[in-house]
């Protein structure tokens, strides 16, 4: 009896060490990892919003969570979107994202920006590689981004991925702290989107591509393979290329592109076409030659929206207390923005307010309260 | 053995048809899983060490039928000997060997060193009469090729391990404790590696290399760093080594008991790596007569011990004035002994004495030549500059606050752990297991969350350990 006890005690303990450790290596991952808004951030939180909640997913690079403004999707047309992208994300990567949103949603439309295949030509890449692994949780979906995505040689620098960046405590700030605190309701406020506020006076390009080609064949591949993945789920797919200071050389690859969509009855827009319609001011609506700011990004993301419930039967879903996340997040953009006007000088202050108006959205009205 | 993922990758792959497949076939589970590892680290060096098995396995046998023992085995030993010492000073002969040259392509095959050393101690002691040889060759090739300590020994004796292999039938996972066993020896293995070696390794890199770009103060704590660092590597693979091992129901030797807690030199190789000094004791020095034939011969014998000691480790006039070093000091610790100066051999002097002496050999351990060695310790005996460059070194070094107060207190941890199981006459990972199931678990935990976060590992680390060079 005695020697029972003593055994049940050993493993109690045990078992208490053990959950400690483990709960400990969670606390340290979420602590110390990166939390860029350059794809982890999008890939993290993607997990905390509520299950089947994601009408519309945006998905590929940069030019999704830079220029589609999830906040003004919400308050103008009660549209639920999430920015699921990454910085210079290839298509090999965006196919499985794809896979892993699909573990928790069933989004009507898939929106995919196609800059990732038609600027970059390399079947590896690791600049930004970082930022579209390490967000994604662990299984066998991530195993095979790995695999696809990195050399053999190279595995072992970026899995486990807690390997590279356990040694980021130097660096810890506040914000760090915060956000490893944060909560699961503030984790689903986010919806992707980033906001930037910088202004690049951008010269508009005169396109008059005729030929096509310049796609890669493993890019062909999984292009095919998300059209194949979205008609099998009952997914629509909306190919889109963002604004920004495109060449001849991308346009060539949107030819081909556009080939494929017709081929395969899949809807396609270059909005680098539409500048007029969408009212994009070259002097101020950039960011810097691939992004849009802010101010651009509204005016994108209005002509986006039209766009969309042109083609598709979207449900508004403002009101629904399910959706609760969407007004948070509104509200999360709302504060950044003036965050931003509250610290410029009272002239750049009134001039930035004034685009506001001419922008008509709700948000227009809370801020030029 | 490596450390990096591949090596986790690869015990899990060992482990799971070890327990699982039947119990008879685990010998020749583990022998095919070190023949993978060494496929992977190596192919040449498989072929190699498959190759000098498959001779001494045969010469085993020999020299318990055929006529003529001795000289079979004098005719072996000087083959295995031989092949070692051209081996170890191939980078000498290829400096001066015409480019293109066969010889220029001959490299020192990986693991050599340590089981060339075994096959020889397995011939000798068949000729002793203290073992059997092998009649089963696969048996044989596991001692030779345990993947455990392939690398970086230790240099098992052949009875001791042979011994176990046929018991391994017999182990069960979770019996005695084992895993729990076996992870404290993984614990505090890679706690020496991650938290102290691995930090020390790019100081000591930078200070070897170019030592006339830094200070006294900094070319002094160089040389300490160095003695730390190779400690915390060699014992740390040491550790980790007999953790793995352990896991399998095999045990293989402790190399190292806290050495750095000697008080004279005799002691310290006692404490460091104990299978290669037990080895040269067995089957030099005392071959040699040992202390048997008077004090002259004894001393001469010392001096050759240690000349061997160090062209074990490598060619070159360096590796030979660190042996000569260690050489000098076991005469001096005999002859104090002899005038009775105690304090010289025992207590505080004692361990100061013999830590500062082993320090400065350790130098020439490092540099690359004679002329360098002289360099660096001329000027960490006689350069002194101010207070504001050592600071400004220190920058350069990358040693701020963030370095000194992880090596500070994982060094803490180590002295304080080193001292406590020496006072239990346990070695450190042992002692973990006597602060009960809550403190040892407690300590198990803070060591491991640690090592995680403080430890430096994945790609800026340099995976390898020091004594696989040798």
């Amino acid at each position: 009896m005695k020697h029972t006890k003593a055994t049940i005690k050993k493993y109690c303990i045990r078992g208490a060490i053990l959950l400690l450790t483990v709960v400990s290596i969670l606390f340290a991952d979420r602590l110390l990892c990166d939390h860029t808004a350059h794809g982890i951030r999008q890939a993290r939180c993607i997990y905390d919003q509520p299950e089947d909640s994601i009408d519309v997913a945006m998905i590929g690079s940069s030019h999704i969570h830079c220029d589609v403004n999830t906040a003004l999707l919400w308050e103008k047309y009660g549209i639920t979107a999430y920015d699921y992208s990454a910085a210079e994300q290839p298509l090999w990567i965006t196919y499985y994202y794809l896979q892993e949103l699909c573990k928790h949603q069933k989004p009507k439309v898939v929106v995919l920006d196609l800059y990732g295949p038609a600027r970059f030509k390399d079947d590896y890449q690791y600049e930004w590689l970082r930022d579209n692994l390490y967000g994604m949780r662990f299984s066998l979906t991530k195993a095979r981004v790995m695999t696809t995505c990195i050399e053999p040689v190279y595995l072992e620098r970026y899995f486990p991925d807690f390997f590279d960046y356990h040694d980021l405590y130097r660096d810890l700030t506040a914000e760090d702290w915060a956000e490893a605190l944060e909560t699961k309701d503030a984790r689903a406020a986010f919806k992707g989107y980033t906001p930037y506020f910088k202004e690049a006076q951008q010269v508009e390009p005169a396109l008059e591509p005729t030929l096509s080609g310049g796609i890669t064949v493993k890019s062909e591949i999984y292009l095919q393979k998300i059209i194949d993945y979205t008609k099998e789920n009952g997914m629509e797919l909306f190919l889109i290329v963002t604004p920004y200071i495109t060449t001849e050389q991308d346009e060539q690859v949107y030819n081909r592109v556009k080939e494929i969509a017709a081929a395969q009855g899949v809807d396609f827009n270059s909005t680098n076409y539409s500048y007029d319609e969408m009212g994009l001011d070259f002097d101020s609506d950039f960011n810097d030659a691939s992004h849009l700011n802010y101010w651009g990004s509204c005016k994108f993301t209005d002509y986006l929206a039209g766009e969309l419930l042109d083609r598709y039967a979207l449900e508004d879903h403002r009101g629904d207390p399910y959706y609760a996340s969407w007004d948070r997040h509104a509200a999360e953009i709302r504060r950044q923005v003036e965050d931003y006007l509250n610290s410029l000088n009272p002239e750049d202050r009134r001039e930035r307010l004034s685009r506001i108006t001419q922008l008509k959205k709700p948000l227009v009205s809370t801020l030029t309260k | 053995m490596n450390f990096d993922i591949n090596t986790f990758g690869m015990l899990a792959g060992s482990l799971l048809p070890y327990y699982l497949l039947r119990k008879n076939w685990r010998p020749y589970v583990l022998l095919f899983c070190s023949c993978l590892y060494c496929w992977f680290l190596s192919p040449q060096a498989l072929f190699c060490v498959l190759a000098v098995t498959f001779v001494y396995y045969l010469l085993g046998i020999a020299l318990e039928r055929l006529p003529y023992p001795r000289i079979l085995f004098a005719a072996a030993t000087a083959c295995g000997i031989g092949a070692l010492l051209f081996l170890k000073n191939v980078p000498l002969l290829q400096s001066v060997a015409s480019e293109g040259s066969l010889l220029t392509r001959i490299v020192l095959p990986l693991g050599f060193s340590y089981y060339m050393f075994q096959a020889i101690s397995y011939l000798a002691d068949i000729r002793a009469g203290k073992i059997k040889a092998e009649t089963n060759f696969c048996f044989f090739a596991l001692y030779m090729l345990w993947f455990p300590k392939f690398l970086s020994g230790p240099i098992e004796r052949a009875g001791d391990f042979l011994s176990q292999l046929r018991a391994l039938p017999e182990v069960r996972l979770f019996e005695k404790d084992r895993i729990m066993v076996s992870l404290r020896f993984l614990l505090y293995g890679f706690f020496l590696k991650l938290m102290i070696a691995e930090r020390l390794s790019p100081l000591t890199e930078k200070l070897f290399a170019d030592p006339g770009a830094y200070s006294a103060p900094w070319l002094f704590l160089g040389m300490l760093f160095y003695t730390l660092e190779l400690y915390c590597d060699f014992a740390g693979y040491s550790y980790v080594a007999v953790g793995i091992s352990h896991l399998f129901g095999i045990d293989i030797c402790v190399n190292f008991r806290m050495p750095y807690l000697a008080v004279n030199i005799s002691d310290f190789w006692r404490r460091w790596h104990i299978t290669l000094s037990t080895w040269l004791k067995d089957y030099l020095y005392i071959p040699l007569g040992g202390s048997r034939k008077g004090t002259g011969r004894k001393y001469l014998n010392l001096m050759i011990v240690f000349v061997a000691c160090g062209l074990w480790h490598g060619g070159g006039g360096c590796f030979l004035i660190w042996g000569l070093l260690h050489g000098a000091y076991s005469v001096l610790c005999d002859l104090a002994r002899r005038k009775g100066w105690k304090w010289l051999t025992e207590g505080f002097t004692g361990w100061l004495l013999t830590f500062a002496g082993v320090n400065l050999a350790w130098i020439f351990f490092r540099v690359p030549n004679l002329s360098h060695g002289l360099v660096y310790i001329k000027r960490m005996l006689l350069d002194h500059e101010g207070v504001a460059v050592f600071a400004a070194q220190a920058r350069e070094l990358g040693a701020d606050a963030w370095f000194w107060g992880i090596l500070l207190l994982s060094l803490a941890v180590v002295i304080f752990w080193e001292v406590l199981s020496e006072r239990k006459h346990l070695l450190a990972p042992e002692g973990l297991g006597t602060l009960g199931e809550l403190g040892g678990g407690l300590c198990f935990y803070a060591l491991l969350m640690g090592m995680l976060i403080f430890g430096i590992y994945g790609v800026e680390a340099s995976h390898e350990f020091i004594y696989m060079n040798f």
